[in-house]
C-alpha cells in the first residue's frame, strides 16, 4: 500500500491519470454536445483566421516562386505548348457541344446540369484532411454539399455547418467514401481517402477494365453527388487485400497546399 | 488574474497561428507549433506548473481547428512534455549555450515521434507503410529549417512570457 501511496504522489501517476481522462474524452466525446465550443471559437477566431490563411497562402506562393526559378523556363515553354493543342480540343468541344444542345432540343430533353455555386476562402487547414471555409449557414451551404475547384474537380464534402464557416471533410480522410466511375470503361467503385495521404479507387469487380491514365469521375449513386465531378487519374493496378476485387490508386489533379478559393454547390440551376 | 488572461490569449493566438498560418504556408512540411509550445513551457517553468497549460493549449487547439476529437492534441502533446521534462532533468539542461542546442535536438526528435503517433491514434492503424512514409517525409533539411527557426522563437517567446510573471521570492523555514 504504501508503495502505491508514494507512487500516487509522482510525477508519471498523474500524467497517466490524465491522459486516460483525455483519451475518454476524444474516444467518446463525440457524443457530447461539444459543437457550441466550435461555434463560440469559430466566432471569435474567424476574423484572425481570415487574415492568417491569407498571409500563409501569400508566404506559401512566395516560396513556391523562389523554388521554382530554375523550373519556370522549363514549365512556360510546356504550357504554351499544352495552351496551343487545348485551343484547338476547346474549338473541336464547342462545335460539339453546339451539336448536342440542338439535338436536344430536338428531342425535346431537359438542359444539362448548371450547378448553383457558392465561392469561399480557405480560412484553416489541417492534416488530418479537412479545412475551413469562409461561408456558412447564413450563406445557404448546408451539410454535404460538395465542394469543388476549377469547373467541376471534386474535393470533399461540407461536413459542419456554422454562421459564417464550414468544416469541409476531404477526399483523403480516412472516411471520405465516393461513389465513383471510370470516366473511359465505366468500371464502378468506390473512392477512399488514406489517412491523408492520398486516394483509392476500391470495390471494382475484376471482370471490369482499369487503365492507367484513366479519369476517375463521381458517379451521381445515392444522388447526394452529381455525376460526372472529377476525382483523379488512376495509376497503380492492383488486386484488393483480399483478392476479391481490384483497386488502384488515384492521383488527384489538385495540391491541396495550393488551394485558396472552392466552390460549394448548393443545387443546381 | 492578469496572468491568466495574458498566457490565454497566447494560447488562442497560437492555435490560430498554427491552424490558418503555418497549415497553410507549410502545408506540406508543417512544423509543429503546438508541441514545440509545450515542451518549450515545460523546459522553461517546470513540467507542473506548465501541465494545465498544456491540457488547455491541447483542448483550445482542437477547438479552433474544429476537430471533432477534442483532446486529442493534449492526449499527443503530454508525453513529449514528461519526457522533456525527464531528459532535461537527467541532462542538467541550461537556458543557454549548448543547453538551448540540445533541447532543440530533442524538439525535432519528438516531432518527428509525433508525427508517428498523431497517425497511430488518429487514424487507429499501424499501417507499417504509411508509418514509414511519415517518418521519411519527417526527414528534410526544408523542414529542419522551418522547425529550427519556430522553436527558437517559441522558446524565447515562452521565456519572455515566463520571465514577466515571475517574482524572486525568499522562502524561510524554521526547524524545530
Amino acid at each position: 500500500m504504501n508503495t502505491f501511496q508514494t507512487f500516487r504522489q509522482t510525477k508519471l501517476f498523474k500524467v497517466l491519470f490524465i491522459l486516460i481522462i483525455l483519451y475518454a474524452l476524444f474516444s467518446w466525446g463525440n457524443r457530447l454536445p461539444f459543437s457550441f465550443l466550435h461555434s463560440i471559437s469559430n466566432t471569435i477566431t474567424r476574423p484572425f483566421s481570415v487574415v492568417f490563411s491569407a498571409a500563409g497562402f501569400y508566404t506559401s506562393s512566395f516560396f513556391d516562386f523562389i523554388s521554382s526559378i530554375k523550373s519556370l523556363k522549363e514549365e512556360n515553354e510546356q504550357l504554351h505548348h499544352d495552351v496551343v493543342v487545348l485551343r484547338a480540343e476547346n474549338a473541336k468541344l464547342a462545335d460539339m457541344h453546339n451539336q448536342n444542345e440542338a439535338l436536344r432540343k430536338e428531342l425535346e430533353l431537359s438542359p444539362r446540369n448548371v450547378f448553383d455555386l457558392e465561392a469561399a476562402d480557405v480560412i484553416g487547414q489541417d492534416v488530418g484532411g479537412w479545412m475551413t471555409i469562409s461561408k456558412g449557414d447564413s450563406d445557404g451551404i448546408a451539410k454535404g454539399m460538395p465542394v469543388i475547384i476549377g469547373q467541376g474537380v471534386l474535393i470533399g464534402k461540407v461536413d459542419t455547418v456554422f454562421s459564417n464557416s464550414s468544416r469541409v471533410v476531404l477526399l483523403t480522410h480516412p472516411e471520405s467514401f465516393i461513389n465513383g466511375v471510370d470516366a473511359k470503361t465505366e468500371a464502378k467503385g468506390i473512392i477512399k481517402g488514406q489517412h491523408g495521404l492520398g486516394l483509392v479507387f476500391d470495390m471494382v469487380l475484376k471482370t471490369d477494365t482499369l487503365k492507367n491514365g484513366d479519369d476517375i469521375v463521381t458517379s451521381g449513386l445515392g444522388g447526394d453527388i452529381p455525376r460526372g465531378l472529377l476525382l483523379g487519374k488512376i495509376q497503380d493496378v492492383r488486386d484488393s487485400d483480399d483478392r476479391l476485387f481490384q483497386q488502384a490508386t488515384i492521383v488527384s489533379f489538385v495540391k491541396l497546399s495550393n488551394i485558396q478559393v472552392v466552390s460549394v454547390i448548393k443545387g443546381t440551376k | 488574474m492578469d496572468q491568466f488572461f495574458f498566457r490565454l490569449i497566447f494560447i488562442l493566438f497560437a492555435t490560430v497561428f498554427q491552424y490558418s498560418f503555418l497549415n497553410t504556408a507549410l502545408y506540406e512540411m508543417i512544423p509543429h507549433a503546438i508541441l514545440f509550445i509545450a515542451i518549450a513551457w515545460t523546459l522553461v517553468s517546470g513540467f507542473l506548473v506548465a501541465l494545465p497549460w498544456i491540457i488547455v493549449l491541447g483542448l483550445i487547439f482542437d477547438i479552433v481547428s474544429l476537430n471533432p476529437a477534442i483532446g486529442i492534441t493534449s492526449f499527443l502533446v503530454l508525453p513529449f512534455s514528461y519526457t522533456a521534462s525527464f531528459v532535461s532533468k537527467r541532462f542538467l539542461l541550461e537556458h543557454q549555450g549548448f543547453g538551448v542546442v540540445m533541447m532543440l535536438f530533442f524538439s525535432m526528435l519528438s516531432s518527428v515521434a509525433y508525427a508517428i503517433l498523431s497517425f497511430i491514434v488518429q487514424n487507429n492503424s499501424m499501417d507499417i507503410v504509411q508509418i514509414f512514409d511519415i517518418f521519411s517525409h519527417s526527414f528534410s533539411y526544408r523542414l529542419a529549417f522551418y522547425e529550427t527557426v519556430l522553436f527558437l522563437v517559441v522558446y524565447f517567446i515562452v521565456l519572455k512570457i515566463e520571465g514577466m510573471f515571475k517574482t524572486n521570492t525568499l522562502h524561510i523555514s524554521i526547524r524545530h
